[in-house]
């Protein structure tokens, strides 16, 4: 009987994968119409006229989104069908802001959209089965933190705007921390995966307290104290939180315990409260979000401008392409949702949250679904990495917690962002399309 | 350009960004939802209902088992593993049965033989062992066409 089945099953993924690609292919042609429609409604705004590059700019992002679609129906035909419409509905909406704020940086941001759809098909057609990366978790910890090492370097490493994460190879800089946390997450999965038994148990007495056997810690946390070390030191605040917020999401999930979670926010108010009364930068921030309005002109400009960007957009928006532009720095990549927020209002900007919200929810559905333990776990990481980040930026923004410069996923201005954000996406639709060819069971028994 | 068209232009581009969020969210519940015809539940039934458990094989009944063999995960259906003196099922080496999956416990359960009949017994596992869709208490006689899970593992008497 165990015959018919299999072969029945090969038709049921057949199915599955033909009814999810052509739901992607509706929805990336959907998404196609909406970013051309805004791309020419910002230059209509902006100079009364459709942008003359309209017939070149159509057709670029016609391939683009084609050449990653035909490839998913190659390679990964039974991975979610909501991810990537999602993705380039974020990309293209960040590129006709950024093409509406900078011209010299979209041309920028065109090739690395280019260079992280390359990235997205490399990484779906090597990495085969999620499962090869959990051989290499090791090593994977070790490029992590060797990673985000790199702009400390002498040489290599590069100081822009108060933090030390780049990192110049001749003419190309780039942030080698977008890609360590990628790096880190398949570690921790690993890791997590191979002792979660281990991590669950509290096997140790320290004083009044049960807490799992140390020595099965120590790996991750050194992987873990290193990284945050790293981080504080180079001035990247926004990484280190969103590192620490993956850490403890991780451990909670492959432990199930949640005295993690109270463990994770002990140690983040203890961390806060030192780095508040010991970095001069820490405290200015926090003041900054707190009242802004003491220094508008000097430190508190940017949150300002930006507080003034998201009342004068109102509910729909002045309009893409009529809003002020050129006025807050970082606009096109700390401040691209104050755009957003102000040319298509309280409707555009949520559409960028819900976006955000769909993702993560595909995330924590391909985590579910996944029946092997590493790749459930490595989902559910990827989608924090990607949730969480967006959440720190956007709540930056909206003042509704201290500022810390980091990209908006897909959205900002950021080549090392942009390559990285997409392996990340092949990475989940190479996870989705393992567990949906496994067919997912039902489980009875829990 | 009138700026009363640029409006208009603006709300239609806000309404076509929210009916694209409509068809996703409509194939969000597409996925979550799985019609009754739906592929993926009729070829494989879950086995939690009672009448599905009930293998073809049931009609032996009375007679002792003597293989266990695996059902599901389809990847590893097929699998025999033939009965006899003590056999330990869990995801621990050591293990006469190892069942490497999720949900199973690295000791879960044991399968013996005594008085020419077959029985199950559950080791203490977190997730417990299942026979024929009920948990297991005890130790539970167990026929040929009887399944029992251990975590996501579905195994057969025959």
């Amino acid at each position: 009987m165990t015959v018919p089945t299999r072969a029945a099953s090969k038709d049921a993924v057949a199915l599955v994968s033909g009814r999810r690609r052509t739901t992607e292919l509706g929805l990336l042609i959907l998404a196609f119409i909406v970013i051309v429609g805004l791309y020419a409604l910002a230059s209509l705004g902006r100079n009364a006229s459709v942008p003359a590059n309209i017939g070149p700019f159509l057709a670029a992002v016609l391939a683009l989104v084609l050449v990653a679609h035909l490839v998913v129906r190659k390679v990964a035909p039974a991975a979610d069908a909501l991810l990537l419409p999602l993705a380039a509905l974020l990309n293209g909406m960040g590129y006709v802001f950024i093409a509406r704020l900078n011209d010299d940086l979209a041309g920028l941001q065109a090739a690395w959209t280019a260079a992280g759809i390359t990235c997205f098909v490399l990484t779906l057609v090597l990495v085969k089965d999620i499962k090869v990366l959990q051989r290499y978790r090791y090593t994977f910890g070790l490029i992590g933190v060797l990673l985000l090492l790199m702009p400390l370097l002498p040489v290599l490493g590069n100081e822009i705007n108060g933090s030390r994460i780049w990192v110049s190879l001749g003419p190309i800089g780039f942030q080698p921390g977008e890609f360590a946390k990628i790096a880190l997450a398949i570690f921790f999965a690993g890791y997590l995966q191979e002792n979660r038994e281990l991590l669950s148990v509290a096997t140790f007495r320290l004083g009044p307290f049960s807490i799992p056997d140390p020595k099965h810690f120590a790996p991750i946390l050194l992987a873990w104290g290193v990284a945050l070390a790293v981080m504080i030191f180079q001035r990247d605040l926004g990484s280190a939180l969103l590192f620490f917020v993956l850490f403890v999401v991780m451990l909670w999930v492959a432990t199930g315990r949640a005295a993690y979670l109270v463990a994770g926010v002990i140690l983040f108010a203890t961390g806060a409260a030192l780095a508040y009364s010991q970095f001069s930068h820490v405290q200015q921030r926090v003041e900054v979000w707190l009242d802004p309005w003491t220094d508008p002109q000097g430190v508190g400009y940017q949150i300002v401008q930006s507080v003034y960007a998201l009342s004068w957009g109102g509910v729909v928006g002045t309009g893409p392409g009529l809003g002020i532009s050129g006025r807050i720095p970082f606009e096109e990549t700390d401040f691209i949702f104050a755009i957003i927020a102000e040319e298509l209002g309280l409707l555009g900007s949520t559409a960028v949250l819900c976006t955000f919200l769909l993702m993560v929810g595909s995330g924590l559905r391909i985590a579910r679904r996944c029946s092997d333990g590493f790749g459930s776990l490595l989902a559910v990481g990827l989608t924090t990495l990607i949730g969480v980040q967006a959440f720190i930026i956007v709540g930056g923004v909206i003042r509704l917690m201290p500022l810390t410069g980091i990209t908006l996923p897909f959205v900002s201005y950021g080549g090392s962002s942009l390559v990285a954000n997409y392996v990340l996406l092949a990475l989940l639709l190479r996870i989705s399309d393992g567990a949906s060819r496994r067919v997912p069971q039902p489980v009875l028994a829990r | 350009m009138p700026e009363q068209l640029l409006t208009v232009l603006k709300l239609c581009l806000l309404a076509l960004l929210y009916l694209f969020f409509l068809r996703v969210l409509r194939a969000v519940w597409a996925e979550v939802t799985p019609p009754k015809a739906a592929a993926e539940s009729a070829v494989v039934p879950p086995p939690s209902k009672p009448p599905k458990i009930k293998s073809v094989r049931a009609s032996k009944k009375g007679s002792v088992p003597t293989k266990l063999t695996v059902v599901e995960p389809i990847a590893r259906a097929g699998a025999d593993f033939p009965l006899g003196g003590d056999l330990t099922l869990g995801r621990a080496p050591g293990c006469s049965v190892v069942l490497d999956e999720q949900y199973v416990s690295q000791v879960h359960s044991r399968v013996f033989q005594r008085d020419n009949s077959v029985f199950v017994e559950d080791l203490g596992s977190t997730n417990g062992t299942w026979l024929n869709g009920v948990r297991a208490v005890g130790q539970m006689h167990a026929r040929p066409g009887d399944r029992i899970q251990i975590g996501n593992v579905i195994l057969e008497f025959r």
